[in-house]
């Protein structure tokens, strides 16, 4: 069996199982071919289903590699599962909820309840495809302007991607939902986003004095 | 709500004088520690205690702070006034034996560097400040310079670190504000300025001025210890943590998936 197709026959077995999954970081437009060796497939899991996904993967002859246990989770977050299938080279990072990176020595937070929340209630799915399964916009906004910042030292590229839509109502929502992780920072970093100038945004984070 | 944000600005572990811990009936050591909660506040954490200020506050509480503690050292030993702020705090432990503190001629080519091997067991290394990665950075090879690990948060890279104190040489001379490079005698080891004294070194200045800080005759807590012992120890301890970890994961990958 093919790389392409392992991958098809996980996400077919997934969405068998009902398991609430969603990709992340626009992994799903390279899936199942266009994905470069080595890149992990990020996937988010209903917390629910954790034990689900771990019996379907270990059938497909995946093991859990433990390096992310190394990571330090804090505010009770459930730690992240990277699972390996060495035979046709795939890699799985899994999470349980949206999580970005402390600044100060990189710990896995969690991102507010108010923002886990609704996830799986607002999902792109298009039933023709498994695996395309994403985040609402809204969501997929705050959680990749979030990682970019946190994860990324501001990466421009992650920023801009970030970035997916000028519309007025779901940026509204954006700002109203980030400043639950970047509080009075927030307006400066919408209008930032707005004006396209991402490679400010990070300087100025940590520079910002108004509070 | 959790503020992913946050910059641990300092934080100390307070040994408590023996009467406050009767009084207080509790362990001996209290936490101590200002955070950075980017776009929340500033926290300062005394023991189960909290303040959270807002960064004018932060500002005014530590002014006045400094007002009490520069009166204080007046009182108390008015040359430790020389030493630059940014660095009394990694000395508070040897402030009291100091003997006295003078700017002496050095030749930078006989100093000496601290280099962690690994941060997290607290190894480090002496080196000649000839061979150290600032060093070797400045003289075009960059990459073991480029994943040193400094201790603390940094918002900039080494590389953007080291441009900017360069640059400031550059522009206002060294020393500036009356901050020299400091050692303490008897070591030629600089134990604040690394990254001015490699700028230096490679900008060809032999002799700068250092600010050096002799300690009370019997007191010997300033040491770095430097001998042949410590530096097998150093490499016995990170054969049994690579040992450790590497075996450790094989274990851990056999009780995860085949228990």
């Amino acid at each position: 069996m093919k790389r392409d197709e392992k991958i098809v026959e996980v996400f077919e077995l997934l969405d068998e199982s009902n398991v609430q999954y969603v990709m992340l970081r626009g992994i799903s437009n390279l899936l199942p071919d266009q994905l470069n060796k080595g890149k992990d497939i990020d996937i988010l899991v209903h917390k629910d289903d954790k034990l689900k996904v771990h019996k379907i993967l270990r059938k497909l002859f995946f093991i859990i590699d433990p390096r992310l246990s190394e990571y330090t989770y804090l505010y009770g977050v459930t730690e992240f599962r990277y699972y390996r299938n060495f035979l046709h080279d795939i890699a799985i990072d899994i999470c349980f909820e949206l999580t970005c990176r402390s600044l100060n020595g990189g710990e896995i937070v969690p991102l507010d309840k108010a923002i886990q929340s609704n996830i799986f209630d607002n999902i792109i799915f298009d039933r023709e495809f498994h695996w395309k399964r994403e985040l609402s916009i809204e969501n997929q906004m705050i959680y990749e302007i979030s990682y970019a910042i946190l994860n990324k030292d501001g990466s421009e590229l992650a920023l801009k991607n970030a970035y997916k839509t000028n519309d007025e109502n779901i940026l509204k929502s954006v700002e109203d939902k980030l400043e639950m992780v970047f509080f009075k920072f927030t307006p400066i970093l919408m209008s930032l986003l707005k004006g396209s100038k991402y490679k400010d945004i990070y300087n100025s984070y940590l520079t910002f004095k108004e509070y | 709500m959790s503020n992913p944000g946050v910059i641990v600005l300092s934080s100390l572990t307070v040994p408590l004088l023996k009467k406050m811990t009767n009084i207080l009936q509790r362990k001996k050591n209290i936490r101590f520690q200002i955070e950075d909660n980017i776009g929340e506040c500033i926290h300062i954490h005394f023991d189960d205690l909290r303040l959270d200020l807002t960064i004018e506050e932060f500002y005014s509480f530590s002014s006045s702070i400094e007002s009490v503690f520069f009166n204080y050292l007046d009182e108390f030993n008015p040359i430790i006034k020389k030493i630059p702020p940014s660095f009394l705090a990694n000395m508070s432990k040897h402030v009291q034996y100091i003997e006295s503190i003078n700017i002496v001629n050095k030749k930078l080519s006989e100093m000496q560097v601290v280099e962690y091997t690994n941060l997290k067991l607290g190894l480090y290394k002496i080196k000649s400040l000839k061979n150290a990665l600032a060093v070797s950075y400045l003289q075009g090879d960059n990459d073991l310079f480029d994943s040193y690990v400094q201790n603390g948060f940094s918002p900039v890279n080494n590389r953007q670190r080291l441009c900017e104190i360069a640059d400031s040489i550059k522009e206002f001379g060294y020393p500036h504000n009356g901050e020299y490079i400091v050692v303490f005698k008897g070591q030629n080891i600089i134990r604040d300025g690394q990254h001015r004294a490699a700028i230096l070194l490679t900008s060809g200045i032999e002799d700068v001025p250092v600010l050096e800080v002799e300690f009370k005759k019997g007191y010997s807590g300033y040491k770095i210890n430097t001998g042949l012992v410590r530096t097998v120890i150093n490499q016995a301890i990170l054969l049994i943590y690579f040992m450790r970890s590497t075996f450790g994961r094989i274990i851990k990958i056999v009780r995860i998936n085949f228990s």
